[in-house]
């Protein structure tokens, strides 16, 4: 009797895993020049984002093409940049708005699909931001192709910075310690993500609710939880794997999540989860946004003016995951707590009662079991997104 | 090197941001060792900097900044 097809995809899938880890750790460690060893690790990349993702199916060897050229093109950008000392506005805008265009174009159309689209754009004008006044070496082809095409960030995230990729790439040793806590990153990793996500699942709305029977309004609550620990568990599972591969190779890649179960609010929520994301739009668009508007309001309007920044900012996540009713309830509903938050927290701070607020502990469950049930309660419209599913639920409860 | 004269002038402005009188600043000082110091209070900082000293602060660089002195030494770059 044959092994099972889980236990034998699973084989599968972690030879591959040793085979990459295997031959870019022979780069990586060679005596090659940095630019040399990067070239390399790029062709062992675009070997792995096929081997991983893709096939030898025509449209996906196209998607990988488009790909590169758009790396490429990016790349042209930014040595453009480099030439005027990372410091032109206007170059500045054409390469940070480049990628953006082209994740709008991408995901406004259904007839060309892109592998890892929104990450890849994301970490391209991250770069730039980055590289904005930035002294160091120029961005050479090499480097820019195998830090945007590293199979382990490419689909799923985290928005790594480039400069933790040149930091730890050039120079990357193997050491006891980046190999044992590599791998039980790993470990852990595949048991949520594989394992501990899938029995979260079985109580979500798709599962629990599909046996055609009445639901009490408790089930909608449990179904909101399930699907926010499913969630967590499914994407920080993904997430160790990718730091865990990572830090094998000797590489850094930036942290996504910091128990966003423990937060006692919704701003300490968004601090815990999907940080990459987060900080990513927080630099390039709240922060922006914000600073205008208190150019214009001044201080005394700063809540105002940053709580409408927060609305701004929400509503660019919602349209980047798409334009389904559940989005923007789940981002609108994020948005007037964090507006709430924000007025609170100015109101405490004045009356110098916040760090007693902050440091009670009795406060602090209570405010954790709070803003679990409202991210719960929240996430069950971003599982049911479309009308007619949340019309549906709430037809089903009794 | 950030110019003592530069973080004496930023005194006032860091007291008005995080409502202390009794705050003092120094230049190896991060968010950290300053209650209140998050990253929206961050933001209202460098509003506040940019009308005391009359120089723009763009998002990329109040993201960069890691203590007090690279904020001074920004200020006295964009003084010139």
């Amino acid at each position: 009797m044959g092994a099972s097809p889980l236990i034998s995809s699973t084989l599968r899938e972690l030879g591959w895993i040793a085979a990459y880890l295997a031959a870019s750790l022979t780069i990586l460690l060679s005596r090659f020049s940095y630019p040399r060893k990067q070239w390399l690790f790029a062709a062992l990349n675009i070997a792995g984002v096929l081997v991983f993702f893709l096939s030898t199916k025509r449209q996906d060897i196209v998607s990988l093409v488009i790909v590169l050229a758009i790396v490429v093109a990016h790349w042209g950008l930014l040595r453009l940049f480099n030439a005027y000392g990372n410091d032109n506005d206007r170059i500045y805008w054409i390469a940070f708005l480049f990628p953006i265009a082209l994740l709008v174009a991408f995901k406004s159309q259904s007839t060309v699909q892109m592998l890892g689209v929104s990450y890849l754009t994301f970490r391209m004008a991250q770069t730039v931001f980055e590289l904005r006044d930035y002294s160091g070496p120029n961005v050479a082809l090499g480097e820019y192709l195998a830090f945007l095409v590293f199979p382990t960030t490419l689909s799923a995230g985290p928005i790594s910075p480039f400069l933790y990729y040149r930091d730890t790439a050039n120079g990357a040793t193997v050491s006891r310690h980046n190999l044992g806590y590599g791998m039980l990153r790993v470990m852990v990793g595949y048991i949520k993500f594989r394992f501990l996500a899938t029995i979260a699942q079985q109580l979500t709305f798709t599962n629990l609710w599909s046996d055609g029977f009445k639901h009490g309004y408790g089930d909608f609550i449990v179904s909101g939880a399930a699907y926010y620990i499913y969630l967590y568990l499914n994407f920080s599972g993904y997430t160790d794997i990718a730091i865990g591969l990572s830090a094998v190779l000797g590489i850094r890649v930036k942290e996504n999540f910091a128990n966003p179960f423990l937060a006692r609010n919704i701003r300490e929520f968004w601090q815990r989860w999907h940080i990459s994301l987060t900080e990513f739009v927080r630099d390039v668009v709240f922060t922006p946004l914000s600073m205008t508007l208190l150019r214009w309001f001044g201080h005394r309007f700063s809540a105002v003016a940053i709580v409408i920044s927060a609305f701004a900012t929400f509503a660019v996540l919602a349209l980047w995951h798409g334009t389904e009713p559940g989005y923007f309830i789940f981002y609108g509903a994020h948005a007037t707590a964090f507006a709430f938050n924000v007025i609170g927290e100015n109101a405490l701070r004045k009356r110098k009662v916040l760090r007693d607020y902050m440091a009670n502990s009795w406060i602090a469950l209570v405010s954790r079991i709070i803003t679990f049930l409202f991210i719960s309660l929240t996430f069950s419209f971003f599982e049911l997104q479309s009308w007619p599913e949340i019309k549906k639920a709430f037809a089903l409860m009794t | 090197m950030a110019k003592p004269e530069t973080i004496a002038k930023m005194l006032p402005v860091f007291h008005e941001v995080f409502d202390d009188d009794t705050l003092v600043i120094m230049p190896a000082m991060t968010a950290k060792d300053v209650e209140g110091w998050d990253s929206l209070s961050h933001i209202r900082l460098m509003v506040a900097i940019e009308s005391a000293f009359g120089v723009r602060i763009r998002a990329s660089e109040a993201a960069k900044l890691n203590n007090v002195a690279e904020l001074a030494d920004l200020i006295e770059r964009k003084l010139g």
